[in-house]
């Protein structure tokens, strides 16, 4: 019989009218986001040693690292940015850093209004690193503690 | 007496949501028929090609994401066997049945798109579209638990994945399984008797067998005229040799047979998921692959079953550490060779139809 194909289909539909909705509304609720996920990069100075594995194994060349040694053989980071106009999260300078001085996580409503604002020196992805830390009891995003801002001072 | 008319052009797209990207159908219409369609591809080229010669082999992966960037998983997978194979590196098993996991979850998630934005384009409006993207965004959640990422997952490594699955995984994939059947049902009672999408896609747009064949379709494309070929059984990569699946075939080929072997694919996923998950091994997931990896100067063509069809990629190494030649067989792209026969003498809403029912995406189709 023709529409009852439909009929059936309102009728599916009708069941769900009653049920809770799935969706929730964003800036009020926050979704649950796992640990591992890709929000953002987060560069711990504290932990970086300059070697600048990240920047080769970046496939969009959006890292940059300058350094000039040191008389005891480290390294002097001079420079150290990341190019977030370019960096598509892919997650390998990550996976590369032997240091775990690059870690995914951090804040994912970073939006700015102006798009040469997204390419961040290492003043400012040490402040987002900072802030990450502060509102994260001072714990890296793969669990492991951090020093605190004094501790930072004593180590130096 | 007959009245002949002057025949005209109509563009469909490149701005055009019935063609899922920036795609541009050139119609030669007679009146209301279509007497030949040009397709004009290349708005989203991004000359991926190219570019991949210049990056390692592992910094490609993440640029597999965005051919076809609804099922990147499979991606990211044909990608690293092409790489495998060149280089003679063997993934542990567990590897192995991670990759299907992942690639099957990533089918469903792939054909609830399809099949929705097919509902939609046959006037079936948003109700399909919206319960589908609810289990897909399970799926996407399931996702980003596991690498991080929901769209753009750059999860499969050359030598393996990049991370084992973590604790909350297993009870969210048992139960995201669980309800599907009943959500598939339910999938099926909205739309299979649906007497819109039966009177707007039966007999619309039908792809002979041999013409399927000669046009190299794969993928439902292909299954829906009813011709049996799956890469999964007929050259089995991964972990599929050991799982028991069926390959939904269609019977005449025309936009619903698609939808239909589409839909039985969801049924069939979910059985090789459940298989996979019981069968999942321990021990590691990959192999460790030094960063700039050398393979020995040679070439390589691997392929698998993506969502679309049949994804291969075909590998030229110098032995230094780039690609010398990077080429990708996407099945979007080769699906669309046999759709001016498909749509010549139907009418221009019948044409949306049939390209719907093909599932591409203009990423892969440029790429």
């Amino acid at each position: 019989m023709y529409g009852l194909g439909i009929a059936k289909g309102m009728l599916m539909t009708l069941r769900h009218l009653f049920r809770r909705p799935f969706t929730i509304q964003y800036p009020e609720e926050v979704r649950h986001v796992p640990p591992r996920a890709r929000t953002n990069l987060l560069w711990f100075d504290e932990r970086c040693t300059g070697c600048s594995t990240c920047a080769q194994a970046c496939p969009d060349g959006c890292i940059l690292v300058a350094t000039s040694p040191r008389e005891d053989g480290s390294l002097n980071k001079d420079r150290y940015e990341i190019d977030f106009r370019l960096c598509m999260f892919c997650g390998l300078c990550v996976e590369a850093c032997p240091y775990e001085a690059i870690q995914a996580g951090g804040p994912f409503d970073d939006a700015v209004y102006i798009f040469d604002d997204m390419y961040r020196d290492k003043h400012a992805l040490t402040r987002m690193a900072q802030a990450y830390l502060e509102s994260h009891d001072y714990t890296y995003p793969n669990g492991k503690k951090a020093p605190r801002p004094g501790q930072l001072v004593a180590m130096k | 007496m007959t009245m002949k008319s002057e025949p005209f052009v109509v563009n469909v797209g490149p701005q055009h949501p019935s063609t899922h990207g920036v795609f541009r159908l050139r119609l030669t219409m007679d009146g209301e028929k279509i007497v030949d369609a040009e397709m004009v591809v290349g708005y989203l080229h991004r000359s991926m090609e190219k570019l991949a010669e210049g990056r390692t082999y592992t910094q490609n992966i993440p640029f597999t994401d965005r051919l076809d960037y609804l099922s990147a998983m499979s991606n990211n997978l044909a990608y690293c066997m092409a790489v495998e194979k060149l280089a003679g590196i063997d993934v542990p098993e567990r590897g192995q049945f991670l990759r299907v996991i992942m690639a099957e979850f990533q089918r469903i998630a792939n054909h609830a798109m399809a099949i929705a934005s097919f509902a939609m384009e046959c006037g079936v409006w948003f109700t399909p579209l919206m319960w589908m993207f609810r289990e897909r965004e399970k799926i996407l959640d399931l996702f980003e638990m596991t690498c991080g990422a929901r769209l753009t997952t750059n999860y499969v490594r050359i030598g393996g994945v990049s991370f084992d699955i973590p604790p909350e995984f297993m009870p969210a994939a048992r139960a995201l399984l669980k309800e599907m059947p009943e959500r598939i049902a339910e999938y099926e009672a909205l739309l299979m008797e649906n007497e819109i999408i039966l009177a707007r896609s039966r007999d619309v747009g039908v792809l002979q067998p041999d013409l399927a064949i000669a046009s190299s379709a794969s993928g439902p494309v292909l299954r829906g005229s009813g011709v049996m070929w799956d890469i999964r059984k007929a050259d089995p990569y991964a972990a599929y040799d050991r799982l028991e699946f069926d390959i939904p075939v269609g019977t005449c080929g025309d936009c619903y047979d698609r939808f239909l072997v589409r839909m039985e694919e969801l049924r069939q996923s979910v059985r090789i998921l459940e298989q996979a998950l019981d069968m999942l091994p321990d021990g590691p997931a990959s192999v460790n692959v030094p960063l700039a990896l050398r393979p020995p100067a040679g070439e390589a063509y691997a392929r698998i079953e993506a969502p679309k069809g049949e994804l291969g990629f075909y590998l030229v190494s110098d032995g230094s550490p780039h690609p010398h030649r990077f080429h990708i067989r996407s099945p979007s792209y080769i699906n669309l060779t046999p759709l001016r026969d498909m749509v010549v003498g139907l009418t221009v809403p019948d044409a949306v139809i049939t390209l719907g029912s093909i599932d591409i995406v203009l990423g892969e189709v440029d790429r």
